[in-house]
């Protein structure tokens, strides 16, 4: 006779953190609010890390994170003010976000149960595959840069937090910083592009209208 | 090794402070590109120890990588009147300086990092403010980090693979995932559909960096992997996945063309199924498919840096790209209608051009392997021909005078660059028609004075 999976006090504690970053992270219209999910996942992959010598690497990585949050923030404030001022684009509403969320969280749950990451700890490893499939889902419901863009950094934290788990070397690790950093800049170039692009549409249709 | 690295990465901070002064700009950074290419194409270069890791190019790398710089620097000179961020000239730069330090790093991990960096650098090239170009660079970004991150997973695996021997999830790992990173990086079908979309308002300078040099760096990476690979299972796994991939690229890209009714895409999408090509030559796995593949890639540079920038100027003349708006452009922009044209037909391997000479040899050379595949390649490129004709016949139409004439400045640059291209289509035969001894003097003394 099948029977429940038994869940570990210290599974139940991992599963209730990831899943408040996966609200935080999915659940706001305002990318800024979504910001402190990403935060949050740099922040549980930072105490996920494993280094026997150089620990305060781990604090590096946090505050490298903390810097890509701040760049991406200062573009979701333009974002959301132009947003504001031209009426807000038709978004999904809230309870398909919601929907979406729990759907990734059973889904990573199950994938991670199935091919568990033996390599890993096991709170990295459920993390990563959830941050990892909150990320896919936020691409794929993404309808402009910005949005996609935060899809793409959960991805990253996802993927850079069980690569870093296994090399540990300080080149790699510096290198994947720079990464970090570069990624969140051509999502913020891109946003703003986006940004100008859509400003001057509405400009030139006012001026025709 | 030093200077080749570092000019390449000092010129582009100074040109950040300098960005409203194009006039300073554009030509500071074609001299950092033009020496960087010089210094790789003078003679063998002595490798750079950078906290115990190695830098280090061979000679073919060299030679790779001077094109490449070369190829950026004509770029850069030939297309700095066409509208574009002059943050993009310091990015091109800081991107040429990553790719070529991915290519030189000894690690296989270190290597991978250095690539995804240098490809973001060039995606970052494709927010050009033309509509529809911000969520189809995030498109392009999203495909690229996922490749990256798959190539380095897998340079990790194969590392592992090779100091564990005895474990042997890490070869299968490496395998499935280099393979797929790879060819998801260059390009090749299913990804062909956005980069082919890219195209429709991108600069000639983002041309050139997401489809020659970031294909150039996956190429040269790829082989760097394949050589660390003991077991030869990964190239085994490249060269099959590559032959069917390749080919679905070439029909995909062609049809992909046919149907566009702008000249960028059209363009974008002759230029993705000739990179089917060059996929399918490297696949073949023989020491001529190889050569074949890497000259057709070199001229299929030259062809997309003409195309490109004929397509610029016609968005400049005319406002837009659309072919249907084009009529009679020929007697307004003749020199922008031509260049556009070459390049299709060179891209689509049609003759007098380059493309065709390398084409017809690499479809031989498959046809030996792969028979039954060799008429449906050609005759799917039917579909890019009948774009470029659809093209012609509405740029020579008698109707028309809508646009603004095309500069001064790019008559001479269409003029010199169809030159060059025509030229590509012989320069193979002169080669192969001189004396063995000569072709050692330019080989080997010419290119690389000092080896």
């Amino acid at each position: 006779m099948p029977t429940m999976p038994t869940i570990s006090l210290g599974q139940m504690a991992t599963l209730m953190v990831l899943a408040i970053i996966s609200l935080v992270l999915m659940l706001p219209r305002d990318r800024r609010v979504a910001l402190l999910g990403l935060l949050g996942c740099y922040v549980w992959m930072a105490t996920q890390m494993r280094y026997d010598i150089y620990r305060p690497v781990a604090l590096v990585r946090l505050g490298l994170g903390a810097l890509v949050c701040l760049m991406l923030y200062v573009t979701a404030g333009h974002v959301e003010t132009a947003a504001r001022s031209e009426g807000r684009p038709v978004e999904m509403n809230l309870v398909f976000r919601a929907m979406a969320a729990v759907l990734a969280g059973l889904l990573a749950w199950g994938i991670w149960r199935r091919y568990p990451l033996s390599l890993v700890p096991e709170g990295l490893g459920l993390a990563s595959y959830w941050l990892a499939l909150d990320g896919v889902i936020m691409i794929l419901m993404g309808g402009e840069p910005l949005a996609m863009g935060l899809g793409l950094m959960a991805l990253v934290c996802a993927f850079e937090g069980v690569y870093l788990y296994g090399e540990q070397g300080l080149i790699a690790t510096a290198l994947i910083g720079v990464l970090d950093v570069a990624i969140a800049m051509a999502i913020s170039v891109l946003a703003e592009t986006g940004l100008r692009e859509r400003v001057r549409t509405a400009r030139s249709e006012g001026e025709s209208a | 090794m030093i200077g080749v690295l570092l000019l390449p990465l000092a010129i582009a901070a100074a040109l950040a402070p300098l960005r409203r002064w194009r006039f300073v700009v554009a030509p500071l950074a074609t001299t950092a590109a033009l020496v960087t290419g010089i210094s790789l194409l003078r003679g063998a270069i002595d490798p750079l120890i950078v906290v115990g890791r190695i830098l280090e190019l061979s000679i073919r790398q060299q030679a790779g990588w001077g094109y490449c710089s070369l190829l950026l620097a004509a770029t850069l000179i030939t297309s700095y009147q066409l509208p574009q961020e002059r943050l993009h000239f310091a990015l091109a730069l800081l991107g040429l300086s990553a790719l070529i330090a991915s290519t030189a790093a000894g690690s296989l991990s270190l290597g991978a990092i250095l690539l995804l960096l240098g490809m973001i650098l060039c995606v970052m090239t494709l927010a050009s403010g033309a509509p529809g170009m911000a969520d189809l660079g995030m498109r392009v970004l999203i495909l690229v980090v996922v490749a990256g991150m798959l190539i380095l997973l897998g340079s990790w695996s194969l590392e592992r693979s090779l100091l564990l021997p005895d474990e042997p999830g890490y070869t299968g790992l490496a395998r499935t995932t280099l393979a797929l990173g790879v060819l998801l990086a260059l390009g090749v079908a299913p990804g062909t559909l956005y980069l082919g979309s890219v195209q429709a308002g991108a600069t000639p300078l983002a041309i050139i960096l997401c489809n020659v040099l970031m294909p150039a760096a996956v190429l040269m990476r790829s082989g760097e992997l394949v050589a660390a690979d003991v077991s030869g299972q990964l190239l085994a796994t490249i060269a099959t996945l590559g032959v069917w991939l390749g080919a679905a690229t070439v029909v995909l890209g062609n049809l992909g063309a046919l149907v566009q009714r702008n000249v960028g895409k059209m363009l974008g999408y002759v230029s993705v199924a000739d990179l089917g090509v060059v996929m399918l030559g490297l696949s073949l796995n023989s020491e001529t498919g190889m050569a074949l593949a890497l000259v057709h890639f070199g001229i299929r540079g030259v062809a997309l840096l003409l195309g490109g920038s004929a397509a610029g100027v016609l968005r400049q003349s005319y406002g837009h790209d659309d072919i249907e708006a084009l009529e009679g452009a020929f007697r307004l922009a003749p020199w922008s209608v031509i260049g556009v044209s070459a390049a299709g037909l060179c891209l689509a391997g049609m003759p007098p051009w380059g493309g065709f000479v390398t084409r017809l040899s690499l479809l031989a050379e498959l046809a030996e392997a792969y028979r039954w595949m060799v008429p449906w390649l050609v005759l799917a490129s039917v579909g890019g021909c009948v774009a470029l004709v659809r093209f012609g016949l509405a740029a020579t139409a008698s109707k028309g005078e809508t646009g603004q004439r095309e500069p001064t400045w790019y008559r001479v640059v269409g003029l010199v660059l169809t030159v060059v291209l025509l030229v590509t289509a012989t320069a193979p035969y002169w080669v192969s028609m001189l004396p063995p001894m000569w072709q050692q003097v330019l080989f080997d003394r010419m290119l690389f004075p000092g080896s």
